[in-house]
């Protein structure tokens, strides 16, 4: 199963995820990160992977929806905590060629700040 | 319930079973009474009468009422229907084996009658709801059948033939519908088409976008030469209705063009898993740096290259859901390439390609899966080839 922990900090939003990013728990993920970014109307977003430990195409399509939403309210997308694994998954879709990948939470969150 | 509720009483005194319905006529619960005396009987008027619960007595002649209990409930079709077990006062331990055998409810004699109703009552409301389900689940479930009927007739009908080249393909949906798709485009006599793609996501949504994608296809004909043209086309048709529908759909795709003269083979890839090109010395994969999934940005440039096959060489295109099997010994879901597969190993050739074409063929063969499997082999016969140098 998969969750996910949402922080509201001045200029963004972190989503923290873990466990399996899977077919079947997804999508509620999916949708409380969406309706959590629309209470606050804030579309900048630092979303943690570190304590993902597997992760579909139904994760990489939640990636996918989350990117493209900021991309729509002209919001920056931080992705931080890649294990080898997501970031084999990444690559294979060339999704890193796309998404802004900081190799810690620090550097993510200095990227939102700055 | 359509009407009246079918109650089926058990016991083997003709008192009891008179005090039972007597009650249950009293509580003005429209339905038909049906007894048995026996086991025998029991399990008789199961099989005839379409029943909306069981009301069962331990101590039967030819049984026990646990047994009927546990017989009933390892049945799909029977298992809905509820039971109350009927056990003597503070037994504790005749409801330890009621709930062991699955009984739903359990009634202490003797029968309060008020007690008997309430439950009664509570357990045909209960069972109204699985019906509701179990015929919502029949629908769903005949409907799935015909989309996946739809979804075969999108698919290529036969598999083109050329001389010289041998084209195989392996299909098999994930437990009824996929969201994997092939099509073979015949350009001219000279050049064959070859999409192979993989909407994420599974069910009825990934199968209807496979049929946009046939679509689109068959509207973009005029790209069918330029693979990079025919996937950034196909991408932004994709992203627009993806835009307005699903917005964490993606489809990754490979579109190569083959020329069936001079074996050169241009492609285009769109996130997809690179195929595998191999012949008896070695294997090598058709790597192409660019290009994003379909559907996720419609400003994507993709580009295209090209590779002149050799006779004996097999050109091995996939998609991923092979590496939800055990593979060469590696767990499921431990890959999630060809090349991931085969890391660290060395001296890799046909011979392996062939054996995991095999090894996958077998469990599609044999079992359910849980993501849909997908290949295409294109071979170039090594006999054509020397035929064509003898000349």
């Amino acid at each position: 199963m998969c969750q996910v922990i949402l922080e509201k900090h001045t200029e963004y939003l972190t989503v923290i995820l873990q466990g399996e990013l899977i077919l079947g728990c997804t999508s509620e993920v999916k949708e409380k990160v969406k309706n959590y970014a629309e209470e606050n109307q804030i579309y900048h977003m630092l979303i943690d992977l570190s304590q993902v430990s597997f992760m579909d195409s139904s994760g990489l399509g939640a990636l996918i929806a989350w990117f493209k939403m900021a991309n729509q309210h002209q919001g920056k997308v931080i992705f931080c905590g890649f294990t080898d694994y997501v970031r084999k998954i990444v690559g294979y879709a060339k999704l890193d060629k796309i998404f802004t990948i900081a190799d810690t939470r620090a550097k993510a969150e200095e990227l939102l700040r700055g | 319930m359509a009407s009246a509720a079918n109650i089926l009483l058990v016991d083997d005194h003709e008192v009891n079973l008179e005090l039972l319905e007597a009650y249950l006529e009293l509580s003005g619960i429209p339905m038909n009474i049906y007894k048995a005396y026996t086991c025998a009987e029991a399990y008789k008027c199961i099989e005839q009468v379409s029943l909306d619960l069981i009301l069962l007595d331990v101590m039967l002649p030819d049984g026990s009422g646990y047994d009927v209990c546990r017989h009933l409930k390892g049945f799909r079709l029977y298992q809905n229907i509820p039971v109350i077990i009927l056990t003597a006062l503070n037994d504790k331990q005749s409801m330890l084996e009621g709930l062991k055998a699955g009984a739903d409810e359990f009634l202490t004699k003797p029968v309060d009658s008020h007690e008997l109703v309430l439950r009664v009552k509570n357990l045909l409301k209960m069972k109204t709801i699985a019906n509701d389900l179990d015929e919502r689940y029949r629908q769903l479930h005949n409907e799935l059948a015909i989309a996946t009927e739809l979804q075969k007739s999108f698919l290529p009908q036969k598999v083109p033939v050329y001389a010289g080249l041998d084209i195989t393909v392996l299909y098999k949906p994930s437990s009824f519908i996929g969201g994997d798709f092939y099509d073979f485009l015949p350009i001219d006599a000279q050049h064959l088409g070859v999409l192979i793609c993989d909407v994420k996501g599974h069910g009825v949504a990934s199968a209807m976008i496979t049929a946009t994608i046939k679509f689109q296809l068959h509207d973009l004909e005029g790209y069918y030469r330029e693979p990079a043209a025919l996937l950034t086309q196909l991408n932004k048709r994709l992203e627009q209705f993806f835009s307005s529908t699903a917005n964490d759909y993606f489809v990754t795709a490979f579109y190569g063009v083959l020329n069936i003269e001079t074996w050169n083979f241009c492609y285009s890839s769109a996130g997809h898993n690179s195929p595998c090109l191999s012949d008896w010395d070695e294997v090598s994969f058709l790597e192409n740096e660019q290009g994003l999934p379909l559907g996720v940005f419609s400003q994507t440039a993709y580009d295209q290259q090209q590779v002149t096959l050799r006779p004996g060489q097999q050109l091995f295109l996939y998609t991923d859901g092979i590496f939800e099997l055990e593979l060469q010994g590696k767990a499921a879901r431990s890959c999630s390439s060809l090349q991931d597969l085969f890391a660290g190993q060395e001296g890799i050739t046909l011979k392996n390609i062939l054996q995991l074409q095999r090894q996958i063929e077998q469990y599609a063969a044999n079992q359910q899966i849980a993501d849909d499997i997908n290949y295409i082999t294109i071979r170039i016969d090594e006999e054509e080839a020397s035929c064509v140098k003898s000349f």
